[in-house]
């Protein structure tokens, strides 16, 4: 996990993506114990309220649970349920955004699927 | 309970109003920021809460007393400033075993790890230390007292980035062990800021906002596009920054669009960014001169 103080994006959100990172690179396996409120709040110098609000952020989607006296818990399923959320971001955030992207650039959807062609050909995505 | 609640608090040197009718409060257990320019009246702040000076007008209470004079609530906070006396002829140790006199909660433990972690030696006197050096102590003193009201007035004042990090690393660790109300006065929010739960931001002697750090977080945005269209559009918006480069605008205003007005600057190609904790309290805090002085660049 990974965290940019001087990011514009809110911590709390940083640090349930870099949760839900490490759940997708099976750093944290399900079932498994996730950081506790205040490594986080230490690892990264910040205030332990942020850190709380991050966590509670993945119990209220269901991808973190609380083990009583255990502390956070990955919850069974989580890893799909994130590809499920990543997903549906790809197609109304980054999709969406590269498509204006290529409106403004004049670029036509033919080009777009030759560039993936031979993107994927040249670095093996 | 309420750690500090003021209402219309004003100070006045002789005729100077250094603080002006601040009401807000303060909830126990919370690191808060206090964050205003050269002069803003942070000082006067933290010393009237100390109970070092009085008010000239309106009310401030802390853990629901008055302050001034109890030592009732005096002994429950402790209160660490840049020029702390402390008698010239005692050594740092002498300084550190008054310390439970005064705090009854000190906790001689951390003093001495406090002390070895800015290698300071205790055989020295105060009197002899650095700038630096004299802020490392005050902050041993701060956090060793483990009062329920700790005040820092510019902590960090002549400490170098390395220690500063120290600084914040110790205080999150000792919070989190000692959960208790901290209030650290900055002019700039910088390195704290993730540090912080809350911010208030004072200038002048007024209260300008007292947000928690995620709504500051997301109280300004940029808006980067033709000044035909962004000109306009800012016409009858509170702005917090302008500038300009040829025919294109960025426009700071706070963070407050519709849904249309969002998708109308979306479909004119202009770029939405948030502005930093940091911007947006220089912004509000900006004086009418400052900007004549941007212009002869």
């Amino acid at each position: 996990m990974k965290i940019q103080p001087d990011s514009l994006k809110p911590i709390y959100i940083q640090i349930a993506e870099g949760i839900e990172d490490d759940i997708l690179n099976d750093i944290l396996k399900e079932d498994e114990q996730a950081y506790s409120q205040n490594q986080i709040a230490r690892e990264f110098n910040i205030n332990p309220a942020t850190a709380a609000k991050g966590l509670n952020m993945l119990v209220e989607e269901g991808i973190l649970y609380k083990k009583r006296g255990l502390g956070m818990h990955v919850s069974p399923g989580a890893k799909d349920a994130i590809r499920q959320k990543r997903k549906k971001n790809f197609f109304t955030g980054l999709l969406k955004e590269l498509l204006q992207e290529a409106k403004k650039l004049n670029i036509s959807k033919e080009e777009i699927k030759h560039m993936i062609d031979k993107m994927e050909g040249e670095s093996g995505i | 309970m309420k750690a500090v609640e003021c209402k219309m608090l004003t100070r006045k040197f002789s005729k100077i109003t250094v603080l002006d009718s601040l009401t807000f409060s303060l909830d126990e257990n919370k690191i808060i920021g206090l964050i205003g320019r050269n002069g803003a009246g942070k000082s006067t702040f933290l010393k009237i809460c100390a109970g070092l000076i009085r008010p000239t007008s309106g009310d401030i209470r802390v853990f629901g007393e008055k302050v001034f004079d109890n030592i009732n609530v005096l002994s429950r906070l402790v209160y660490i400033y840049d020029d702390m006396k402390f008698n010239d002829y005692l050594k740092l140790s002498d300084i550190l075993e008054l310390g439970p006199m005064y705090h009854k909660n000190w906790d001689s433990d951390l003093a001495l790890r406090l002390m070895k972690l800015f290698g300071l030696k205790d055989r020295v006197k105060y009197s002899k230390l650095s700038r630096g050096m004299k802020s490392m102590f005050n902050i041993v003193v701060g956090l060793s007292s483990q009062a329920q009201l700790t005040l820092l007035d510019e902590p960090t004042l002549g400490l170098d980035a390395a220690v500063r990090k120290d600084f914040y690393r110790i205080l999150l660790t000792d919070y989190m062990e000692h959960p208790r109300t901290i209030i650290i006065s900055s002019h700039l929010l910088g390195e704290l800021e993730n540090l912080l739960e809350e911010i208030i931001l004072i200038d002048g002697g007024k209260l300008v906002l007292h947000r928690s750090a995620e709504e500051l977080k997301n109280y300004g945005i940029y808006l980067n596009g033709r000044s035909d269209i962004v000109a306009p559009f800012i016409k009858n918006k509170h702005v917090l920054n302008l500038q300009n480069l040829g025919n294109s605008m960025i426009a700071g205003i706070e963070n407050n669009l519709s849904e249309s007005e969002l998708s109308y600057l979306h479909d004119n190609n202009v770029d939405i960014s948030r502005i930093s904790m940091e911007d947006v309290c220089i912004y509000l805090t900006r004086k009418k001169g400052d900007e004549e002085i941007d212009d002869r660049q």
